[in-house]
């Protein structure tokens, strides 16, 4: 069965910051070996040192991870720019396979995706979970949903996050091996039929206005909105000027597509939040899914009572989906514009504490979380792709 | 009742005024959140430097405290890369101590300091900004972008160095903008750095100095027991080569002594008219053999048939070839068919009337051996010179540990925990100082000076000493009376008679006779046939002992370095290769005598000198206080560091000079105040016969104590010939020091 161990740090040093990391998740230097490592990196590392010393100090483990912009671990929050998270898996070969794909841009997103799913599927046809990060900028992650679906069926749960910058948008970048991708994607397959994953997502947003809607455009850019060019629609609804940066307008407020009603109350919302995930020169945008024309999108505010109430109201159902199993793990993705972009210090350690404690007790069960650009999970029985929300991937052994 | 239903427009009007609400109230919203942000970063920053103070007070080393506050500057001031400097007064430059995450780093960061001064940063105390260095600025050029940095100070308020925050430009995009919000808590920081450094510095500072000797000390043990390796594996090798010597030497005179070359004549037909006796003994041909034959013929390997002939010719018509007049090698044959090298020259001549080519042709065949032979034991003199290189450099680390112990102890006394270690330290470098000065006397390097002296003498004071220590033997002296004189250098012969000494009493392990006796003798005395003594007067001593004696074999290699018969250990076998290396340093020579279980003689010859023997003057062995100014000129930092204490420990005002060339100048400016100056000999440019020729110009009653590792053959003698005062061997300690210094102040 596959074991579970985490940890994260603030050291600066890349080389020192990974050694901590493993010697405090296996617990000793004495064998630091292990059989995959998955790791959330903030910006400012050094990624070559963290992959060649994670090399050295673990010969026998496959290494995956991408960039964020903070990392949340059973240690806390820490969203500097030398921020280290890794979960240290051991397990049996036949319980895990590794694939990635070098390129994935939004109108390649479902074949790159599929092809992605098929190498895995090659390498170990019982995979029953999949933990997917991807470049956050130029995806469509519902397309990559379904291309990945095409392969392993609607049922297989996806879990994971957009990779991020610190919330930048410039770039991201994915690892696998010793390499350093940039625009790519990278998933792990489980295959261990004695465990199952538990995922939820959640946002804190109220609707404001009347929604815009998509008059042109092309896959996931948007062209014109309401008949304007997109981006001086949106920032003239948002009440900046059309010059503001991407950055500026995150914590205003998001766009937002409306859920179909019987997913309301699982959701606990009744909207799916959109960040606009790149503008271009033209005055057009990438949002992070499809937008076919006559697409609404509403504008959205967040609140941070419901965002609290909706957190708790989450944590609590996925408590009872445990139904008293222990967690043996829990992999967490939260939007990075919930990070310091929203709260401060305070209010972030308190967010963490409110799903850690619930759901581990006083347990020590390993923790991997990071501030992404979007997050995967499932809501009303379907692979979804979310943006500012808490989304927690609780890994549980399956019910006899 | 009508209610006013307000129309679609009017509510939509409403509803996006109250829209417009909401965006207001966000924006100022997100400008709490912000201002919220960059609070509870100046907190965690302060947060940041605190903890950093918890870290950097447990530092052990200066090395990981750099390391700490390099790791602290990046975390706490959300950089990429931080540095920490050390300014270098004396270069003028700056030295890395610590940096992490700028790359490859040189040692030493060249910095102009007129740069600096021109932007303001040697102002103290200035915590300087940078938003986008050019290019070539110093910082640019490292890649950085955004630069943070600060000067540190001593406790005076000398610059001691930078600490540097930044981010490089590769990665520049993904930071946020960083401004002069982090000056002050980055000037916070770099003050209490300051002061913890200067905690550290104090603490660590002797600690550190005598660890990283030890280090230097072994490092340097390793490199002589490489060099000794490698000196075992050239003795057999040069035994060889001295055995063939002395061979060839046979030979060469037998060869002189019949005094002969082959002497042949030639007609104007190339044929042969005359043939001498020594022709008949190099060739093997009888005269009757080849008289009106074609030289070549038989003499020539037929290869060179056709060059002989046009040669022949040519000299015939012009008197010019190459061997006309001048020698030249050739290959020659003999009636056996031996190929062999001979020397030939050539030239014409008149014999009755009629034209003749005279050859006159030498066997080379031993001088070309004895050529190689030659060229093997220059090899040999080689490794003299490398192991007296690596005794000079060892000197010098010695001399450092032995100050520094020296110094250490001076503030303990016997209860201190470290007194032991102390003692035990100085202890090894005697020990050490023992080994390098037997090495030195193999290398033949260790000449330091030469004075007329009474073999006599140095044969009572040493045997006297001796024979305290050695109860069970007893020692018997026949002293000729009116001995002569010789030229030597005192410390090197008691050298030589206490490894003598040392070697009898061990062949006499349940006790016997050692018996000593000098005379008169000549060079004509001395049996030894390879070597050429001068011819004169010489001085014989003989030392006898009466213990096991040694067979044929083994009397052979004594003087080989690393021979021993002792138990591993026990032994190192240089003793007798010392003694060998001086006596021949000398202008002398040994021989010995035994037989297997009657005893051993060892017959050692010097040169006699007209010279009259100087009255010895003895050397005092304490400490005085005195207010005189030595100049200190060495170009190790080491021995100025060391020697400066030492001598500032015992009242010595002390001035240093790194050079030459320095030590000119200083001397130049403060001549009148300068009592006497500690000249190192040996230094890169300038070396110290130089300076001490030049101080003398300005002042031929300059006091100069001469002093080095080692002596290159004769220069400390011609120095000390010079009117130099007296040389003192390093590794030197304190008492040695200033006792002969004292004695050189006292003469006036
Ligand atoms: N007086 C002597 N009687 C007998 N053998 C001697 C005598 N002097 C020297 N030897 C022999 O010559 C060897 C070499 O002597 P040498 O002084 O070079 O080295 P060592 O005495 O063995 O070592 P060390 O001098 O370092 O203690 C000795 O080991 C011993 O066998
Ligand atoms: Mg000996």
């Amino acid at each position: 069965m596959l074991e579970f161990y985490s940890s994260s740090t603030r050291v600066v040093d890349s080389k020192k910051a990974i050694a901590e990391c493993l010697e405090n998740a296996l617990g000793g230097k004495e064998n630091l070996d292990c059989d995959l490592i998955i790791f959330y990196t903030a910006m400012g590392h050094d990624f070559k040192d963290i992959l060649t010393e994670a090399h050295r100090l673990s010969p026998n483990a496959q290494i995956v991870g991408c960039t964020c912009a903070g990392v949340i671990g059973k240690e806390g929050v820490s969203e500097s720019m030398k921020a280290l998270a890794i979960m240290a898996i051991r397990g049996e070969n036949n319980e895990f396979a590794v694939a990635s794909k070098e390129k994935i841009t939004g109108s390649s997103s479902y074949e790159v995706a599929a092809q992605l799913a098929q190498d895995l599927k090659n390498k170990n046809s019982k995979i029953n979970m999949i933990h997917f990060v991807a470049s956050g900028i130029d995806i469509a992650a519902d397309r990559a949903i379904e291309g990945m679906e095409s392969i392993f069926g609607p049922d297989i749960p996806i879990f994971g996050a957009t990779s991020s910058d610190n919330m930048k948008a410039i770039s991201s970048f994915q690892f696998i091996g010793d390499q350093i991708l940039e625009r790519g994607a990278v998933a792990v397959g489980l295959a261990d039929p004695r465990l199952e994953v538990i995922t939820q997502a959640n946002h804190g947003f109220v609707v404001a206005g009347m929604p815009l809607e998509v008059t042109r455009s092309e896959s996931n850019r948007v062209f014109e909105i309401d008949g304007y060019p997109a981006w001086k629609r949106v920032t003239e609804r948002l009440g900046l000027p059309e010059t503001a940066r991407l950055a500026d307008t995150i914590p205003i407020g998001a766009l937002a597509e409306e859920l179909p009603g019987e997913l309301h109350e699982e959701y606990g919302n009744t909207h799916i939040l959109r960040v606009i995930a790149k503008k271009q020169m033209d005055g057009s945008i990438y949002m992070p899914v499809d937008c076919p024309e006559g697409t609404k999108l509403w504008l959205t505010k967040r609140d941070e009572k419901r965002i609290f109430d909706g957190l708790d109201r989450m944590v609590e159902q996925i408590v009872n989906r445990c139904g008293g199993r222990q967690p043996l793990a829990v992999f967490h993705a939260d939007c990075g514009a919930r990070g310091r972009l929203l709260f401060n210090r305070v209010l972030k350690d308190e967010i963490v504490s409110r799903m850690q404690y619930p759901l581990c007790k006083d347990e020590d069960v390993p923790w991997l979380g990071m501030y992404g650009f979007g997050e995967f999970a499932r809501t009303g029985g379907r692979n979804r792709f979310h943006n500012y929300t808490t989304a927690l991937y609780v890994i549980v052994k399956r019910n006899k | 009742m009508s209610v006013d239903r307000p129309t679609y427009d009017e509510l939509k009007a409403k509803c996006e005024g109250l829209q417009q609400q909401i965006t207001r109230f966000s924006v100022v919203e997100q400008d709490l959140v912000n201002t919220r942000d960059s609070l509870d970063r100046e907190l965690a920053r302060f947060k940041a430097i605190e903890s950093f103070t918890k870290r950097a007070i447990h530092a052990t080393s200066l090395r990981e405290f750099a390391v700490i506050t390099v790791e602290s500057v990046i975390e706490a001031f959300e950089v990429e890369c931080s540095a920490l400097f050390t300014y270098d007064k004396a270069g003028n430059s700056l030295k890395v101590s610590a940096a992490l995450g700028i790359g490859e780093f040189e040692a030493e960061y060249p910095l102009d300091m007129d740069w600096m001064a021109a932007r303001g940063l040697l102002k103290e105390g200035a915590c300087a900004f940078i938003e986008q260095p050019y290019p070539k600025d110093p910082w640019g050029s490292l890649g950085l972008c955004q630069v943070i940095y600060t000067p540190y100070y001593g406790n005076g308020g000398d610059l001691r160095g930078f600490v540097l925050g930044g981010r490089s430009a590769r990665k520049q995009v993904y930071y946020d903008e960083i401004k002069e919000e982090l000056i002050p808590s980055f000037t916070v920081f770099a003050q209490q750095m300051s002061t913890l450094l200067h905690k550290l510095e104090s603490h660590e500072y002797l600690e550190r100095r005598v660890r990283e000797q030890t280090a230097e000390l072994i490092a340097a043990n390793a490199k002589l027991t490489k060099a000794n390796e490698y000196l075992q594996r050239e003795i057999t090798e040069r035994k060889r080569a001295e055995e063939a010597l002395r061979e060839s030497g046979k030979r060469l005179r037998a060869i002189t002594n019949t005094a002969t070359d082959a002497i042949v004549l030639m007609d104007n037909d190339g044929k042969i008219s005359y043939w001498n006796s020594a022709a008949e003994k190099t060739f093997g041909y009888r005269s009757n053999e080849v008289l009106g034959k074609e030289l070549h013929l038989f003499l020539a390997p037929q290869e060179f048939y056709d060059i002989y002939k046009k040669r022949f010719r040519e000299f015939k018509k012009t008197g010019e070839g190459p061997a006309a007049g001048k020698t030249l090698e050739l290959t020659a044959i003999k009636k056996d068919g031996t190929k062999f090298p001979i020397e030939v020259s050539v030239s014409s001549m008149e014999i009755s009337g009629k034209w003749h080519a005279a050859g006159i042709i030498r066997d080379i065949t031993k001088r070309k051996k004895m050529e190689e032979e030659l060229f093997r034991v220059q090899k040999l003199e080689s490794i003299g010179v490398l192991a007296g290189g690596i005794a000079h450099d060892f000197n010098n680390i010695l001399m450092g540990i032995q100050g520094y112990a020296s110094l250490m102890l001076m503030g303990i006394d016997s209860s201190h925990p470290h007194y032991d270690q102390l003692q035990g330290i100085k202890k090894q470098v005697q020990s050490g100082a023992r080994l390098t000065s037997q090495l030195l006397g193999y290398a033949r390097k260790g000449k330091y000076e030469v004075k007329p002296v009474s073999l006599n003498r140095l044969v009572e004071e040493t045997s006297e000493t001796f024979g305290r220590t050695r109860k069970e033997i007893t020692i018997h002296r026949a002293l000729h009376q009116d001995l002569f004189a010789i030229e030597a250098d005192r410390g090197q012969i008691e050298q030589v008679l206490l490894n003598l000494y040392v070697n009898a009493a061990a062949a006499m392990p349940g006790g016997g006779s050692l018996i000593l006796k000098t005379m008169n003798t000549t060079h004509e005395d001395i049996k030894g046939d390879v070597y050429d003594p001068k011819s004169g007067n010489c001085v014989l001593l003989t030392v006898t002992d009466t213990g096991i004696g040694m067979d044929k074999k083994t009397q052979k290699r004594i003087f080989e370095p690393f021979f021993t018969t002792k138990e591993m250990g026990r032994g190192t076998g240089l003793g007798l290769a010392s003694v060998y290396g001086i006596i021949k340093a000398h202008s002398g020579y040994i021989d010995v005598e035994s037989e297997k279980g009657h005893g051993t003689t060892f017959s050692i010859y010097f040169p006699a000198t007209e010279k009259k023997v100087q009255k010895s003057d003895e050397t005092t062995e304490q400490f005085i206080k005195e207010t005189s100014t030595v100049l200190l000129v060495d170009d190790e930092e080491i021995i100025l560091e060391v020697g400066k204490e030492m001598l500032e420990a015992v009242g010595y005002r002390v001035l240093t000079a790194r050079s030459g060339k320095e030590a000119v100048e200083i001397y130049k400016k403060y001549s009148s105040k300068i009592d006497i100056i500690l000249l190192d000999m040996i230094m890169p440019g300038m070396n110290g016969g130089e300076v001490y020729d030049r101080i003398k110009e300005t002042n031929p009653d300059i006091k100069v104590l001469l002093s080095s590792g080692y002596s290159i053959d004769g220069q400390a003698t011609e120095i000390l010939e010079r009117g130099c005062n007296a040389f003192i061997q390093k590794p030197f300690d304190m008492n040695e020091l200033s006792g002969k210094i004292m004695e050189i102040l006292e003469k006036k």
